[in-house]
């Protein structure tokens, strides 16, 4: 008998092993704030949206009621990896929210009420024919762009959708050699698609031709930033590239040490970047002449925010560091009780930033003192 | 427990991604590759603990005999069960340690394909980030192409065929296996125990990849494929297994070292 009851341990610890080591224990990704006069909205990693009052911190609604549930042994597939990560998107009454289940939603400002839903899964295929179909992964990584009443979704399905922002219906798709992470860039007449495949496309708005694409040697999985007539953007390849906006000629390019992750943020004649490894360099707009660069404690993901002459950079060291623009020194520092990935948010004096901790911090951009925290699980 | 498979991530991740690349992008066979060299690099810790279990069912009838004997006096029959071992060169837990050496290294693999397979931002910036972003030879390669028939390598798979093939090839490389107990006159606890493993760990194997990636039920499949081949040679290499009416007359017919002449001269006939 000794011998069966070592038999069974053995098997479920074998068991046990290959499912919790099978699946991956890494977060799926990280928050998403967005803030405007009267309301902060944050998609925090229990996969919901949260509307605070910005004075207080207190919760005004939450969107879906109840955390997504997880299916399965614990392993999310990406059907089964349903949840709201992206930062939302606003008009005048709506807010939009997209997840890795590859649903977008529009939801009232005030309260919460869902308005419409989209989805990018197709038709299933019966049969046999649908085993075998090709299953690609639907989620909605990246936020969408509201381009007046056009909201363009980036999915991994390798699809751009353009969506009816009042209705929700689909108006047109532009398919991609691969996943579109990040949300595209539009301007009046053009739309700038970063994708996997390594390839920043520019289209015609109006025609979704193609003008040009350019090839950045590595998968781009965030937006590129424009300032004039040029493009900013950084890549998995450890490259930076200035692109004309309108040729889609290359102007310059600067080697990271490692992933540039982050949108680039361009004030004046700099250009911030950062690479994941916890650089951020200072970049001459016009030929990417480095300026300066500040180490942080952990990886970079977020972009910096900046307001009059303070550049404000998260980290996964769980510090919210202030620096001087014109000279990387630090002024102050903020510490979280977890990992601050995504980027912070300022609106007039105050930023926001949200933890890998689902905690939301509001804070002075004068002294990084603590206005309010939320908390949404405080008990934990 | 990672920091016992740290030390061979890095490792494991950048030789799936040079022979991803060099197979053209074809994650399959970089998988296949590795596989097939880590599970060979694996033989000589795999030796000992199979030498170990085939001379322990060589002198199962003398630990079945002992256990009987003194059945009542626990001290003693170990005392004797440990004086036999050591008579038939046995090291009680000879086996195991080969064992153990081997299992960080064979988790890091699995680990490493895990991260490889990167489909979400987290995993790439939280996971495989961490052991490539900042090496000029494979950041290009990000996120891996993971289709190969009509699978997503990164998510499980909806059709069954892999969790079925995996049991089977499974059931093939443990029946291959030798055991301290094979399939008659060892103690009958022992054999029935071997028995139900047989059938019992490829339907779990079965089960839990139902829900995990399609390329760890790549992996499994193809690591069971690479043992069965090196468990022939293996077993023509090692003596034979001893034959029921050995086992019952308590004495090996022949030297261990006959046998293996024997064994070897009639696998050349073959």
């Amino acid at each position: 008998m000794k011998h069966i009851k070592y038999l069974a341990l053995g098997l479920l610890l074998v068991a046990a092993l290959l499912i919790v080591t099978g699946c991956t224990t890494t977060p799926t990704a990280w928050p998403g704030l967005t803030a405007d006069d009267e309301t902060i909205y944050a998609t925090l990693l229990d996969g919901q949206v949260h509307a605070l009052n910005p004075d207080n911190g207190h919760e005004m609604w939450v969107f879906p009621n109840a955390p997504p549930a997880k299916s399965g042994l614990g392993c999310q597939g990406p059907a089964q990896s349903a949840g709201l990560y992206a930062s939302p998107v606003l008009n005048e009454e709506k807010v939009f929210v997209v997840g890795h289940d590859g649903q977008a939603y529009a939801l009232d400002k005030t309260n919460g009420v869902q308005q419409w839903i989209f989805s990018n899964q197709e038709e299933t295929k019966s049969g046999l024919a649908g085993l075998f179909s090709e299953r690609k992964n639907p989620a909605i990584i990246g936020s969408p762009t509201l381009d007046g009443d056009i909201l363009y979704i980036p999915s991994a399905d390798r699809n751009l959708y353009a969506v009816d922002a009042e209705s929700g219906l689909k108006k047109w798709v532009f398919q991609a050699d691969d996943a579109i992470w990040a949300s595209p860039l539009v301007t009046e007449n053009r739309l700038y698609i970063a994708v996997m495949d390594h390839k920043l496309y520019c289209l015609d708005k109006e025609t979704q031709t193609e003008i040009w694409t350019f090839d950045v040697g590595g998968a781009i999985p965030s937006t590129p930033a424009l300032a004039g007539d040029t493009i900013y953007i950084g890549s998995l390849a450890r490259k930076v590239f200035a692109v004309d906006a309108d040729t889609g000629q290359e102007r310059w390019s600067f080697e990271a040490g490692s992933w540039v992750w982050a949108t680039p943020l361009v004030i004046s004649d700099t250009v911030y970047v950062s690479e994941i490894d916890g650089t951020l360099y200072a970049l001459d707009a016009e030929n990417g002449a480095k300026r300066w660069e500040f180490i942080a404690g952990g990886k970079i993901q977020g972009a910096p925010a900046y307001a009059d002459g303070i550049l404000y950079l998260t980290s996964e060291d769980m510090n919210l560091y202030a620096l001087d623009a014109a000279t990387g020194t630090q002024k102050w520092q903020f510490t979280a009780s977890a990992a601050l990935v995504s980027g912070p948010v300022l609106v007039d004096d105050t930023l926001y930033v949200a933890d890998m901790n689902n905690k939301v911090y509001a804070l002075s951009t004068e002294s990084g003192v603590q206005k309010w925290l939320y908390d949404p699980n405080p008990e934990k | 427990m990672d920091w016992l498979i740290e030390p061979f991530m890095p490792i494991m991740i950048q030789a799936l991604m040079f022979f991803y690349r060099l197979f053209g992008d074809n994650f399959v066979l970089s998988l296949a590759l590795l596989t097939a060299i880590v599970r060979l690099l694996m033989v000589p810790l795999m030796l000992p603990m199979q030498k170990s279990a085939r001379k322990q069912a060589e002198i199962q009838p003398q630990i079945k005999a002992l256990r009987k004997k003194y059945a009542k006096d626990s001290q003693k029959q170990n005392e004797e069960l440990m004086k036999l071992y050591k008579e038939a060169g046995i090291s009680p837990m000879g086996g195991c340690l080969p064992m153990f050496i081997q299992l960080p290294i064979m988790w890091a693999f699995y680990r490493a394909i895990i991260q490889v397979l990167a489909f979400k931002p987290g995993d790439l910036f939280f996971g495989l980030g961490k052991y490539i972003a900042s090496s000029a030879a494979f950041s290009d390669l990000v996120p891996l192409n993971s289709h190969f028939l009509w699978l997503n390598l990164a998510t499980p798979d909806k059709t069954y065929i892999l969790p079925i093939l995996v049991a089977f090839t499974s059931w093939l490389q443990q029946k291959l296996s030798p055991t301290t107990s094979t399939s008659s006159g060892g103690d009958d606890q022992a054999q029935s125990m071997t028995q139900s493993m047989q059938i019992t760990m490829p339907l779990m194997f079965a089960f839990i990849t139902i829900n995990l990636a399609s390329g760890l039920a790549v992996y499994f499949i193809i690591s069971n494929l690479v043992g069965i081949a090196i468990q022939y040679f293996i077993n023509r290499g090692l003596p034979p297994a001893p034959q029921p009416a050995e086992r019952a007359s308590g004495k090996p017919k022949s030297k261990p070292s006959q046998q293996k002449r024997q064994g070897k001269s009639k696998g050349k006939r073959k």
